[in-house]
């Protein structure tokens, strides 16, 4: 297949990079997961597994858009945003959570 | 030709930053995983300009940035911040360092080179 353009060029390799770093999405996604799993579980989240969730957001919300997926740099923000806050989970955060969770890997199977 | 230093510790950022440095604008690109690599890159390759993560570990951009300032082979290079982060606090924080520009992540493959060009005033 010729390639015409330098963007029709990039787009290619763009889909190209995206199945390459699919294990690293999968992977932050499944440290999301079991943090979300735990609040729900047990009313409760320990501080160093919020923290790393809230990394591993913080880093779909960087790349996600960038592979065209904006929804899903927006859902990862705000899950991001919920986990950095100071004081405890509350249930009903937990929740909101996991509905943007649900929503952010829909987003990514389509 | 236009080089480009791109210092970030995730593969997949560097990856499609230089992806779209190089296929979109046509520039040289050199890479490097955390800022005290980045820093001996910038010595050695003296890039055009330097796009640096604000977020890694070790090393942040704002210090990597601070080392890049102190060292006279590299205080005249350009550099541009990129970050995820979006709220207005950070961005003041990080626009108050003293470099050119903060970009922001998730950033346009495609006019990522268009932005980085208006900022450093490339018109070529």
């Amino acid at each position: 297949m010729t390639i015409s353009t330098p963007a029709a060029k990039t787009a290619q390799l763009l889909a190209v990079l995206w199945e390459r770093n699919l294990p690293v999405v999968e992977e932050r996604l499944a440290i999301l997961e079991s943090a979300i799993n735990a609040l729900m579980a047990t009313g409760e989240l320990a501080p160093e597994i919020q923290v790393d969730a809230a990394n591993v957001a913080h880093k779909l919300a960087g790349t996600l858009g960038m592979f065209g997926y904006p929804r899903g740099t927006d859902l990862a923000r705000l899950i991001e945003e919920v986990l950095e806050l100071p004081d405890p989970l509350t249930p009903a955060e937990g929740q909101q959570l996991q509905a943007w969770f649900v929503e952010l890997k829909a987003v990514l199977s389509k | 030709m236009r080089k480009v230093l791109i210092i970030d510790d995730e593969d997949d950022i560097r990856e499609v930053a230089a992806l779209s440095l190089e296929a979109v604008a046509g520039w040289t690109v050199v890479t490097a995983h955390c800022g005290a690599e980045g820093i001996r890159v910038a010595a050695a390759e003296k890039p055009d300009a330097i796009l640096l993560d604000v977020m890694m570990p070790e090393m942040d951009g704002p210090t990597t940035f601070k080392n890049l300032q102190a060292n006279p082979e590299t205080s005249h290079i350009p550099v541009l911040l990129l970050t995820a982060k979006v709220q207005g606090v950070d961005q003041r924080r990080f626009a108050s360092l003293g470099v050119k520009a903060v970009l922001f992540k998730p950033f346009d493959p495609l006019t990522l080179s268009e932005e980085m060009a208006a900022v450093l005033g490339w018109t070529d």
